[in-house]
């Protein structure tokens, strides 16, 4: 097994999704994960693809957009993960849900950010969304073993006064039935 | 008493509706016993729907008392509840949903925050109660079994639906 990640990016129009897949789908690849989503007026994807095909190379997979890329004017690059790479487990204590928002001010993204590296805690999905007066910033957060949320509350209420910002940090609970 | 095995996702039998329960003799009080037992021995165990386990009778067994959220504020303990359904409701709540049948993902579903239920309890006999918050979500995701629906069939967006990594069993 081979594993590939593609990204591609363009301006977006009907017909990206379907012209990117039918090439993937005609090799005999398959989709293992993916994110498509329109931010503004541009289309990104990024699929994690795998083929049993172990001769394929970057370049083969890269060249095989070629019509689509020009027909859709996307910017593609394919990069292959490493087996070992892909197979690593991910070992994460709790898993938070982070909601930011406040005015619109330079810097938002990065304080919360820089706050949250310092800790090890590792930003596993994060949009924001902007209008003229607010801006909001939603992440998913695994936290390291150990680590609660008391631990970094104190430094939530120091940026959220710094930046005059509201901050909601929130444990995800799964409740089974 | 032996556990039921539970029926997962993709089997069909999932999505079959449910007959209502008219006869509650001895035959179905052995099957809610064994029902029960099936709950009470699976992670969390606070609910579980007959067609869970292949019987497609409108059976749900609901225990909120013994489970910790932040949500729950009122129970009424153990409930055994046939042939339930939702007379009111009002308000919204959105809690992380798991399902022994669908045991590789998660997702946040909105459901009613308060409901009024009728329903014929383990002697067939009617019963109307309200309850809120997390009971309430536990009831509607397994009155959702009945009729053949799953959590994901409840997930608003992509962004609501996660992959889990490790089920704990």
């Amino acid at each position: 097994m081979k594993h590939f990640v593609i990204t591609a990016v363009g301006e977006d129009r009907p017909g990206i999704v379907a012209g990117l897949t039918e090439v993937l789908y005609k090799k005999g690849f398959n989709i293992e994960d993916s994110a498509m989503t329109r931010l503004n007026n541009e289309f990104a994807v990024m699929l994690i693809v795998a083929t049993e095909e172990e001769n394929i190379t970057e370049q083969e997979l890269k060249e095989s957009f070629r019509n689509v890329a020009q027909e859709k004017n996307l910017f593609i690059n394919v990069r292959q993960i490493p087996e070992d790479v892909f197979n690593q487990e991910h070992k994460s204590g709790q898993i938070y849900s982070l909601v930011v928002y406040g005015a619109d001010k330079p810097g938002i993204v990065y304080s919360v950010a820089k706050l949250l590296a310092d800790r090890g805690i590792n930003i596993t999905d994060l949009r924001t969304e902007k209008t003229p007066e607010i801006y909001v910033l939603i992440a998913q957060l695994e936290f390291p073993e150990g680590l609660s949320e008391e631990d970094i509350q104190p430094e939530i209420e120091r940026l959220k006064g710094e930046l005059n910002i509201d901050i909601n940090l929130e444990k995800v609970e799964t409740v089974e039935m | 008493m032996e556990k039921f095995e539970i029926l997962t996702y993709p089997d069909e039998r999932l999505k079959k509706q449910s007959i209502p329960v008219v006869d509650f003799g001895k035959e179905f009080k052995q099957f809610v016993d064994r029902l029960l037992y099936t709950m009470r021995n699976s992670p969390a165990g606070v609910g579980i729907a007959a067609p869970q386990v292949n019987k497609h009778i409108q059976t749900i067994i609901v225990d909120a008392s013994g489970y910790k959220h932040k949500y729950n504020k009122t129970n009424h303990g153990l409930m055994i509840l046939s042939n339930p359904r939702i007379i009111a409701h009002d308000g919204e709540i959105i809690i992380r949903e798991g399902c022994l049948s669908v045991p590789d993902y998660t997702g946040n579903v909105k459901r009613h925050y308060w409901i009024k239920v009728e329903a014929e309890d383990i002697n067939g006999n009617t019963i109307t109660f309200d309850t809120e918050g997390f009971e309430a979500v536990v009831i509607q995701h397994e009155m959702d079994h009945l009729i053949g629906k799953l959590f994901i069939d409840r997930v608003a967006s992509p962004k609501d639906i996660f992959k889990r990594k490790v089920y704990k069993k």
